[in-house]
């Protein structure tokens, strides 16, 4: 291909009609223009607003359903989703449980929306925690190669070494669990993948032209790391962001379902489904939907991720 | 090629100290400490729970704590003339005077017996607080059942994703290929443990086909048959535990594959006018499986980890569940145990594939 229309196409930029990157728009501008383009990711990023806005509103939303995510009632354990009020003779007030009620006859609809407000908290904190801590070492041991690099990789090799399972295992048993606990933990266990990541592109930013010519007109090595390497890492950083959080609120689902993570009775998808096993004859719908909605959040921010990863790929065509 | 074997070996090294320094500090700093359980008997007097404190050494600074645990302490404090009593000893107490307090010259109170501990670095993991019992014998009964789940997932992994990935190289930007791209996101999304529970909610409880869990028919006695005679205990985990793997390796083989595809001996070969089939597969395949070597030692260690969920669900009793249940009732040899032996195999398993690697690709030179 490239040797048939080199002639052609060695000229279009110059080229006035040709749309395909206008004058002086910036690799994020085109990035945007592309993503407003790309149908699936929207859609990705519009379920995802959805889940996370009726997980903010999850104290409205169950007050206006009559419902709670913690008031047990034994009259109506594993209730079947419907749409049909359940009526309280002691309030005197219909009750919607559109999903359903748990083994305590806690309303699972409420239940689950609170839970989303602790995996997306501590799966969008945890993430930004990591990404920090990456960014950070990555630059440092990109631009200055030698003894911090040497230590960084060691203690990169030897995070990498123990299974991350049994790290967050060792750590949870340690800690007493709560949102806060699972966000430093998970923060500062995360940021190894990322801080490689960084530090190979710094390494090879730190050697182009305008790198140099910054530190020849006299640019101090932290201007040159903030005003000139890490705006160049933008799309890594989105990229990560989006892939970690997924990753992130996976672990936390999967260290919850153990008991190491949120503790009942607050909810978090991941706990959930502690006791599953024994809903599976009285209510399967116990187990489908926290399963679901941590499948469905993950799936949305990895395609975003994908997406973003496309948009501003400089070698894709338009 | 045996020196660098040697080199990457002394590599592991300061890793493998690194990983029982980290973890013995971050188990130490649990909320009453290692003994933490003994604290609250009621049926232990203060003077004896002393005793038994400075016996285990819990007030030692955490140096000595974390030598006595490595290397053991049998030959800290010795038993010189035979009486079954200590009376030589180096950096931990011979006994306790009559204070409690310890004591490190002759005469004591009390005299403790010679050190038994042998240390990690000799298979001596300590006893189970729970179990009452070594925690190595209990780590033998074990392995097995997590290596059978293991190396059957690894295989379903590799039998299924490679000829996955090589048929999507083959017809790129075909709907195989869209498919199983689909596929392989929708599955790295998916939490491991909600997939396990949906499958046992279908195979299990609805369908009644397979067992709802545990490694073979809760038998009168004797342990449980050969693999060939459960196969339908292990069919649901070894899924649970490969889709991972699947995933992984169709999407690393399809990469290989194209990678390899654009090198001048496949065009040699078709050039000479050997048909699709022999370039893809006798040419193309054979080539592009060797990157895949040095997947294997990240595949263990994923299989390690997803171990530890899949066997809390099916109930399978290997290493993982033990971890899970030491960690639940607070036994800390055990813990420690299963993170030890966990970090080890993967450091093994890195520098295995880096081996392996080598070995099947003789482009590969070892300064």
């Amino acid at each position: 291909m490239a040797t048939s229309t080199t002639n052609t196409s060695a000229v279009p930029k110059l080229d006035a009609s040709a749309k395909s990157r206008q004058v002086g728009e910036s690799l994020t501008q085109v990035a945007l223009r592309r993503l407003r383009r790309d149908r699936l990711t929207l859609f990705a990023i519009a379920v995802l607003m959805v889940i996370a806005i009726l997980c903010l509103l999850a104290q409205p939303i169950s007050s206006a359903l009559n419902v709670s995510f913690n008031k047990t009632n034994t009259d109506i354990t594993f209730l079947t989703p419907s749409l049909q009020p359940w009526f309280n003779e002691e309030t005197g007030r219909n009750e919607f449980h559109l999903l359903g009620t748990d083994d305590l006859g806690r309303d699972h609809f409420s239940r689950l929306l609170y839970g989303g407000q602790v995996s997306l908290a501590v799966g969008f904190l945890a993430a930004f925690l990591s990404l920090t801590i990456g960014v950070f070492l990555g630059i440092i041991t990109g631009y200055y190669t030698g003894v911090i690099d040497d230590i960084v990789n060691w203690l990169i090799s030897t995070l990498n070494a123990i299974p991350s399972l049994f790290l967050l295992i060792i750590i949870a048993a340690v800690l007493q669990p709560s949102p806060t606990t699972l966000i430093l933990v998970l923060g500062f266990l995360g940021w190894t993948g990322t801080s490689r990541l960084v530090r190979g592109e710094t390494l090879s930013l730190r050697e182009r032209e305008f790198i140099v010519s910054a530190r020849a007109i006299g640019a101090s090595p932290l201007k040159i790391m903030l005003s000139h390497i890490l705006p160049n890492l933008f799309s890594v950083i989105v990229i990560t962001l989006a892939i970690d959080i997924g990753a992130i609120i996976l672990a936390e689902a999967g260290l919850s379902f153990l008991g190491l993570g949120i503790k009942e009775p607050f909810p978090s998808w991941g706990n959930m489904l502690t006791n599953a096993q024994q809903y599976f004859t009285l209510g399967a719908h116990l187990v489908i939907f926290p399963g679901l909605l941590i499948f469905i959040t993950v799936l949305c921010l990895y395609v975003i991720g994908d997406g973003i990863r496309d948009a501003f790929d400089p070698q894709a065509k338009e | 090629m045996l020196k660098y074997t040697l080199r990457r070996l002394i590599q592991a090294i300061p890793t493998f100290f690194g990983i029982t320094l980290l973890s013995y500090l971050l188990m130490t700093a649990a909320p009453g400490g290692p003994v933490g359980s003994l604290t609250f008997d009621p049926r232990i007097s203060p003077q004896q729970r002393e005793r038994v404190a400075v016996q285990l050494g819990v007030n030692d600074p955490w140096i000595v704590q974390y030598l006595r645990w490595l290397v053991g302490d049998d030959w800290m404090r010795r038993d010189t003339d035979g009486d079954g009593y200590a009376d030589q000893t180096i950096l931990i107490p011979l006994g306790t005077n009559n204070d409690g307090t310890a004591c490190y010259t002759l005469p004591c109170a009390t005299v403790f017996p010679p050190g038994d501990r042998l240390g990690v670095l000799r298979g001596d993991f300590g006893r189970s607080f729970f179990y009452r019992r070594p925690v190595i014998d209990m780590i033998g009964e074990r392995v097995a059942a997590t290596l059978e789940l293991g190396i059957s997932a690894l295989l379903l992994g590799i039998v299924v994703g490679v000829p996955v990935g090589i048929i999507a190289a083959v017809r790129k930007g075909g709907w195989f290929d869209n498919l199983t791209r689909i596929l392989s996101v929708c599955f790295s999304a998916i939490p491991v443990f909600w997939l396990g529970l949906m499958l046992l909610l279908i195979f299990g409880a609805r369908l009644e086909l397979l067992p709802m869990g545990g490694r073979c028919p809760p038998s009168l006695t004797g342990g449980c048959p050969p693999i060939w005679g459960r196969l339908e205990y292990l069919l649901l985990p070894t899924v649970v535990l490969a889709t991972g793997a699947i995933a992984v390796y169709s999407r690393y083989m399809r990469a290989s594959m194209l990678d390899v595809r654009s090198q001048d001996y496949m065009r040699t070969a078709q050039a000479k006018g050997l048909s699709n089939r022999q370039v893809w597969f006798k040419h193309g395949a054979r080539n592009a499986l060797i990157p895949l070597a040095t997947f294997l030692g990240p595949a263990f260690t994923g299989v390690l980890g997803g171990a530890v969920i899949t066997e809390t669900i099916f109930s399978w009793p290997g290493l993982g569940r033990y971890g899970v249940g030491g960690v639940t009732s607070q036994d800390f040899p055990v813990v420690m145990a299963v993170v030890i032996i966990g970090a080890v195999a993967t450091i093994l398993g890195y520098i295995l594939s880096d081996i392996l690697y080598a070995l099947i690709d003789p482009r590969i030179r070892f300064e």
